[in-house]
């Protein structure tokens, strides 16, 4: 199957692997990630726009700002507002048939690869999964396939699919913030 | 030989290198000033590649003072770092002790330091004015005409970042089209390997864009792998984290060094990459002269 992936151009590959643009669930999924990014939005506009090359104590000030504004406007998020009931079974189905069995050893190593559960360094903590939750930067970030992730829904900018252990994190790039989770939605690691 | 007897030698030989015996002898060797094997010519191109780097520990600031020594005696404006730049947390204070400490003599120089992530790494990170990002995940410089570097996110190789390194590479008219980036598309690591699913997706394309080498990090060793389709590819991932005798015996290898710390410096020439890998007891561990890919011999299409 790799063989097969690797004599193939990019634009081959991304059709060969895309979700079908009319599925009722993307559909669904993406208009509840859109409502996100437009809460985020609304949020960022109350800030001065980051500059292009911050000083550390200028990039926490913003994130905090940013992770207090959009708390605020989802103070009632929850669990599975975003991975709904409707999308959970399509994101798990992607999961397995990308993570499970001998020939995705490969797949389940990258996705180990800085996860929290696996791979921890001195001083560094996993982090608490929980809408609306920072996701701490003392914690590392788990690599995703990137066979995998051109078979997961696209996203929007600066938000991104993420594990930790066996669980499917949807996390804000730029607040840092766990939007929503899909509790050990992956097959075991 | 049979193959018990050289999985035997191999543990044997692991085993003997992650013994601490050798600590004190490359600390006291640490004055030692590195000895430049390079051509140092007055119109080419010097840079220097360091990774996984973000410790704030002793053998970070040992291996900073030796790249610092390095510019003493070879001028270079560029540091490549291949991620893991923060071990643990971000905060101000562990940028000061983590970053801006170690490498203050350069700098203080006004050395450009240009970061690609690792998977320890916060995505924040592109933000930071040091790391030279300019805000995004994956860019491009071009420092001189005729050079570019394309710092590759291999932790989150998205469709839009695929799509972005395809366009790049396409679009570049430079001669030297250097990729760097945390994850090795080709290893002998024992712990991580090869990156297999980061060379499914970037191998056709470095091949069908002419990228002229590949320099990458987290495996906490320095390798240099023999070119593969014609692509020479470095890792420099123990610029201040050491997996001692993690190499393994594959037919990779052109050169492994896992007994201590290291970084790299390189010479571009025309179509001459010069390179030399030093020790953080200042020893030459490495160098060599590579061709520009794709001016003597073609590289084969991906198979």
């Amino acid at each position: 199957m790799r063989a097969l992936f690797a004599a193939m151009t990019l634009s081959t590959l991304i059709s060969n692997l895309a979700l079908p643009a009319d599925d009722p669930r993307l559909k669904d999924f993406t208009q509840r990630v859109q409502k996100y990014v437009d809460i985020r939005r609304a949020a960022k506009a109350r800030f001065p726009e980051p500059m292009k090359g911050e000083k550390p104590e200028q990039i926490e000030a913003r994130e905090k700002a940013l992770v207090a504004a959009i708390r605020s406007a989802r103070p009632m998020a929850k669990q599975g507002d975003i991975f709904s009931p409707t999308v959970a079974p399509m994101f798990v189905a992607i999961l397995k048939n990308n993570l499970s069995g001998s020939e995705s050893k490969d797949s389940r190593h990258v996705v180990k690869q800085g996860n929290p559960a696996t791979e921890t360094e001195t001083g560094e903590k996993p982090p608490m999964i929980e809408v609306n939750a920072v996701y701490p930067k003392s914690a590392s970030l788990s690599s995703v396939p990137p066979l995998l992730l051109l078979q997961l829904p696209m996203l929007p900018p600066d938000i991104e699919y993420r594990f930790v252990g066996r669980t499917l994190v949807l996390r804000d790039n730029l607040s840092n913030l766990i939007i929503d989770y899909l509790k050990e939605a992956a097959p075991p690691l | 030989m049979s193959d018990f007897g050289m999985k035997d030698f191999g543990f044997s030989r692991r085993l003997l290198l992650k013994l601490p015996i050798g600590l004190g002898l490359t600390r006291a060797a640490v004055a030692q000033s590195p000895e430049l094997q390079l051509p140092n010519g007055k119109d080419s191109f010097h840079f220097a590649v360091i990774g996984d780097t973000g410790t704030g520990g002793q053998a970070q600031y040992e291996v900073a003072s030796q790249l610092a020594k390095s510019h003493e005696a070879f001028s270079f404006n560029i540091v490549t770092m291949m991620g893991d730049n923060m071990y643990g947390g971000e905060s101000a204070k562990d940028f000061q002790r983590k970053f801006e400490q170690p490498y203050k003599p350069l700098l203080d120089a006004g050395v450009k330091f240009y970061a690609s992530l690792g998977n320890h790494d916060n995505p924040s990170q592109a933000n930071y004015e040091k790391f030279n990002m300019n805000g995004e995940r994956y860019y491009s410089f071009k420092p001189r005409d005729g050079i570019r570097f394309f710092a590759i996110d291999s932790n989150y190789m998205d469709r839009k970042q695929l799509e972005w390194i395809d366009k790049s590479l396409n679009d570049s008219k430079e001669d030297w089209k250097i990729a760097f980036f945390h994850h090795p598309p080709y290893s002998s690591g024992e712990t991580h390997g090869s990156s297999v699913q980061i060379r499914t997706v970037l191998e056709p394309m470095f091949l069908q864009h002419g990228v002229s080498l590949v320099l990458s990090g987290h495996e906490h060793f320095y390798e240099r792998i023999k070119p593969q389709k014609g692509i020479p590819y470095f890792i420099v991932g123990s610029s201040a984290k050491l997996r001692r005798g993690n190499i393994e015996k594959t037919d990779l290898t052109a050169k492994g060094f896992d007994i201590d710390y290291a970084y790299m410096l390189c010479e571009i020439d025309k179509d001459k990459l010069h390179f030399q890998t030093i020790s953080r007891a200042g020893k030459t561990i490495d160098n060599g002269m590579l061709d520009r890919p794709n001016t003597k011999s073609p590289a084969g299409p991906a198979k």
